[in-house]
């Protein structure tokens, strides 16, 4: 057993090295610097799969069918990542195959049996010999669906399908089946450049990817949808082989607006607002809760978080953000007046206790307990969504505290502060929560708790130069230029980006963050992350 | 060129005219599904073959509830034979006459050495005997294990079912395949009917040329997989095999004949996704899974009523506050709060006690080997050294045994009620793993142990 001695000596080791501040509660070592000429991280990567909103996307935009009543039929994903789209972990055994082999004969159905729209069906097949049509279907879906062209072997045999009219469905209704459920489709294999090294002859053990492969990369991680005719048309003429060709089609995919929904899908993952919807709160401790509050306070934050991630906002501005988007309901919250029916800005030019992720409604609903407000959730929501660096849960054997949390949480907070089983970790969570007690669960400011006692004023970020702050603005202002949630927004953005859960001594991230720590806007980070060696190339199989 | 490792896929009868479907009739209510001769002749001979397995059981069920349970009103206050009666226990109905409860099955001997978080945990644990893996449990569950053995005659090796769920499966999910590797749960029972009963109101020659469409569609996909794999890197391959076990076990959905005849029901209906909608959901997927096995679609059926950690909130039996504050009751310290711990843990008790009456009525419970258990004894300390376990079924009379001793059990009072000198001699817990091998064993799985099993339960 360490003492606390050790322990905090750890603690401040650590602190110097990336992240894992607070892993010194269980005093993990630092991470080994790596070789930085070839920086990629040594694993090699699993194909990933789609994931259901990248699989309800690609078959909007290339049939123009919506599925999206069809998801209760399509297993739910395991998800131990921050992302639905951390693609290597995306299962595809027999529960999921299942799903999606249902799913396939809806839509197919659905296809050609509504009006397929005449510009995602090339033509109509006239007849039974009418075998060019058939193919002309057949190449056009292909391509789009397998994100790259179809090999000859799949071509003839998708042929053979589409011309086989002896089942319950025409031959091209068949080929689509086949295609829906077919692992080209539903599984990213990518494929090693012709010309594969890497520009720095030392880096032999890496080799780039092929124009299909980027393309791929791009679409899904930028719109989260497939790559569309004109990106796989420009990976065939090879556009996509040097950096500068990804760098400028990166900025022409950005600028598109199934971009901006991409953008917004990943801030409602980073910031939690996709688990808002199961919060469920006692209305009789959180005043006002109820599920119109709890689904107004996620539009507000998803439509906040917009004003911070794309063109020239610095994203983590969102920590000290001056402004609300309020509906009637959440003006009541915030103490302002709100006139119409719609979501209204409303601007916080005096700054006090207002501005910001840390005074939202949803970041009060989010850590909230079902009956009471924890300082203690809202201290681990801050490790682990803005500094990656949550303490790990309570080891075995620890007694919970037995005080009542409801009238006071401070006895319950010494208790933890106490013990020092507890407070090795608990100090780097319990003291943030205390600086933000001055808003309730629903994100209301208070002065006082239930049983009359005064809510305290000052919070602090235990390992941070000058920790201190009082209120949620203040809390903001001190994060957002810290270097840790620099490198930890750095961290989020680039998995979401490469669809892949990032370690956090990923030798990307340390391209990356100087880069970010500069301009602060996520399209630089973008920019950067899409040339970067993660993206361009992948580790070579050892030889046998 | 084709890998052809397919069985079922080849013995499919392809020969037209010969009558091998299973006749479903228009989308009607209470229509029996019948079975050519030759069918039942084939079902008659597994049957046999099953009986002189010298297994007990045919079916194995296992039926989970979450977030513990106030032992001190759950443990009936004898030892003994008839049925078990507590607080909580009176809520299986006239089921209890067909329960045995068994006190002092424990997990603690893995998870004290182990610093994670509780809920996380002792739910891993429970089911697999062995310490998790950091994306999820350690190895295979005992009903998954069970479907290995049992999941080959049958359209699906197993169903596993759930009245609701959490993103993170390392709390909400129970059945295991594999490491880390968990199977997804069916929540909506409209999705668990179509799945069951999709190709009722099909008719035979429409069967026949779906069966031709599907054959197709695999065919290509199969073919696609030995295209890819040639000369692909390793974790490219192991993606495909994984892919492909997922289509073996699709045409063994799509291709399995049926064994007997089936009475296709009525589509459920009205029961939302939400916390209103619990109850009425829960019912209707336990009615399917216990028709699922009566029908003989599938020999091992997984229901976690509501995952560890998670706050349902069960207004229709007048409560208020959700699962997991609830369970956290010396918290609370609330008056009140101990008998809402009670009436929560009673209507979970109570789903099972259905489930133990429905199979009853389909003639099947003395061919199945049931459990109802939770991952935690008392919720608010997070201990799993005594855990609530039920068994019924195949020769397991009804009766409250006690097999271990625990701290907990100390510390509660309940080994003094109960005359702890008689058997709580070793401070030794007995590993939940006893009884999941009793289980694995009625069912006839070749194994001497499992997880952290030190011998059996006997059941008899």
């Amino acid at each position: 057993v360490l003492s606390l001695v050790e322990r905090s000596l750890g603690a401040v080791l650590l602190f110097v090295s990336g992240f894992s501040a607070v892993s010194a509660c269980t005093a993990a070592p630092p991470a080994e610097p790596s070789s930085p000429a070839c920086p990629l991280s040594s694993e090699l990567v699993k194909p990933g799969r789609l994931s259901v909103r990248e699989y309800l996307n690609t078959l909007r935009d290339v049939l123009g069918v919506d599925a999206s009543d069809l998801v209760p039929f399509l297993a739910k994903d395991a998800i131990t990542a921050t992302f639905s789209n951390s693609a290597p972990d995306l299962g595809l055994g027999p529960e999921q195959l299942r799903g999606f082999h249902l799913v396939a004969q809806k839509v197919a159905a659905r296809f050609f049996g509504g009006d397929p729209p005449p510009s995602k069906l090339p033509c109509i097949v006239a007849s039974k010999d009418d075998v060019e049509c058939r193919e002309q279907i057949v190449e056009t879906l292909a391509l789009r669906l397998f994100r790259r062209p179809p090999t000859k072997a799949e071509r003839a045999r998708l042929l053979t399908l589409a011309n086989d009219e002896t089942t319950d469905v025409s031959g091209v209704e068949l080929a689509l089946q086949a295609m829906l459920i077919a692992p080209q489709f539903l599984l990213q294999f990518e494929r090693a450049h012709p010309d594969a090294g890497h520009t720095d002859a030392e880096c032999a053990e890496v080799e780039r990817l092929d124009g299909f492969a980027i393309a791929t990369r791009l679409a899904l991680g930028l719109t989260e949808t497939t790559p569309d005719d004109e990106l796989l048309a420009a990976a065939e003429a090879g556009e996509l082989d040097s950096a500068e060709g990804v760098a400028s089609w990166a900025k022409e995919l950005s600028s598109r607006t199934l971009a901006r929904e991409a953008r917004k899908s990943f801030a409602g993952q980073w910031l939690g607002v996709d688990e808002l919807a199961d919060v469920e709160l006692d209305p009789e401790v959180h005043a006002g809760f109820t599920s119109e509050l709890r689904e107004a306070a996620g539009h507000e934050l998803l439509r906040l978080s917009q004003d911070y991630i794309h063109g020239d906002a610095r994203v983590l501005d969102l920590l000290t953000a001056d402004h609300a988007w309020a509906s009637p309901l959440l003006g009541e919250v915030y103490g302002v007046e709100i006139s119409g029916s719609f979501p209204e800005r409303i601007d916080f030019p005096d700054r006090g206790d207002r501005g910001g992720l840390f005074t939202t409604s949803a970041f009060a609903m989010l850590t909230a307990k079902f009956d009471s407000v924890s300082p203690v959730r809202r201290g681990k929501y801050i490790r682990e969504v803005i500094l990656c660096d949550a303490p790990p849960p309570p080891p075995p054997g620890v007694p919970m505290p037995a005080a009542d949390a409801k009238d006071n949480p401070s006895n319950v907070l010494e208790q933890h502060l106490d013990d020092p089983s507890c407070s090795s970790c608990h100090e780097y969570l319990d003291p943030i929560g205390l600086g933000l007690e001055r808003y309730d669960g629903v994100g209301r400011l208070r002065s006082e708790y239930p049983n009359g006692d005064p809510v305290p004023e000052r919070g602090t970020v235990v390992g941070m130069d000058s920790g201190e702050f009082e209120g949620g603005r203040e809390l903001g202002a001190l994060l957002a230029t810290s270097e840790q949630a620099a490198r930890c927004f750095t961290l989020k953005a680039s998995s979401w980006v490469l669809r892949r859960s990032l370690e956090d001594d990923d030798p990307t991230l340390d391209r990356l963050l100087p880069v970010f720590e500069d301009s602060g806007t996520l399209d630089d980070l973008v920019n950067a992350l899409v040339v970067s060696d993660a993206f361009l190339y992948r580790r070579r199989e050892p030889a046998e | 060129m084709t890998r052809r490792s397919f069985n079922l896929f080849d013995a499919a009868p392809n020969q037209p005219g010969n009558v091998t479907r299973r006749r479903m009739l228009r989308g009607m209510a209470g229509i029996v599904l019948g079975l050519p001769a030759l069918e039942l002749l084939g079902a008659e001979a597994e049957r046999k073959a099953w009986a002189q397995s010298g297994a007990s059981a045919r079916y194995l069920v296992s039926f989970h509830f979450g977030n513990g349970a106030p032992m001190r009103s759950f443990t009936p206050a004898t030892v003994g034979s008839g049925a078990p009666s507590s607080v909580i226990l009176d809520g299986l109905g006239e089921a209890a006459s067909k329960v045995l409860c068994l006190s002092g099955l424990s997990t603690s001997q893995i998870t004290r050495k182990i610093s994670l978080d509780r809920h996380a945990l002792t739910a891993m644990t429970s089911t697999t005997g062995i310490a998790p893996a950091p994306k999820g449990a350690g190895g295979p569950s005992f009903d998954q294990l069970a479907a290995r053995y049992l999941g080959q005659a049958t359209r699906f090796s197993s169903l596993v079912l759930a009245g609701a769920e959490r993103k993170d499966p390392r709390y909400g999910r129970m059945s295991w395949a594999e490491r880390e590797e968990s199977v997804p749960p069916i929540t909506d029972p409209n999705v668990l009917f179509s799945l069951l009963f999709s190709d009722a109101g099909v008719d035979g020659e429409g069967i026949e040329l779906a069966r031709a469409r599907n054959r197709s569609v695999l065919d290509f996909v199969s073919e696609s997989v030995a295209e890819l794999e040639r000369n692909a890197p390793q974790a490219d391959r192991e993606r495909l095999d994984e892919y492909m076990t997922g289509v073996r076990a699709l045409e063994q959905s799509l291709f399995t004949a049926p064994t007997q005849e089936c009475t296709v029901p009525d589509a459920p209906e009205g029961a939302t996704l939400d916390d209103a909608g619990f109850e009425k959901r829960t019912a209707q997927l336990a009615e399917l899974g216990a028709l699922a096995l009566a029908c003989d679609f599938t020999r091992v059926l997984g229901f976690c009523l509501v995952p560890t950690g998670r706050d349902v909130v069960y207004r229709f039996i007048g409560l208020g506050l959700g699962d997991h504050t609830i369970s956290h009751q010396d918290y609370q310290n609330a008056k009140g709060s101990r008998e809402n711990y009670e009436t929560m843990t009673r209507f979970k008790v109570s789903r099972f006690g259905e489930l133990v009456s429905r199979l009853d009525s389909h003639g099947i419970l003395d061919r199945c080997i049931a459990t109802c258990f939770s991952e935690m004894s008392d919720g608010n300390d997070h201990q799993d050294d005594f855990l609530p376990v039920l068994v019924a079924g195949a020769g397991v009379p009804s009766g409250h045994r006690a097999l271990g001793c625990s701290t907990g059990l100390l510390a509660d009072g309940i080994a003094e009620r109960l005359g702890a000198d008689s058997w709580c001699k070793s401070r030794d817990p007995t590993p939940l793993s006893n009884l999941w091998l009793s289980m694995l064993q009625a069912v006839g799985v070749p194994i001497e142990s499992f997880g952290d099993s030190s011998g059996s339960v006997d059941l008899g």
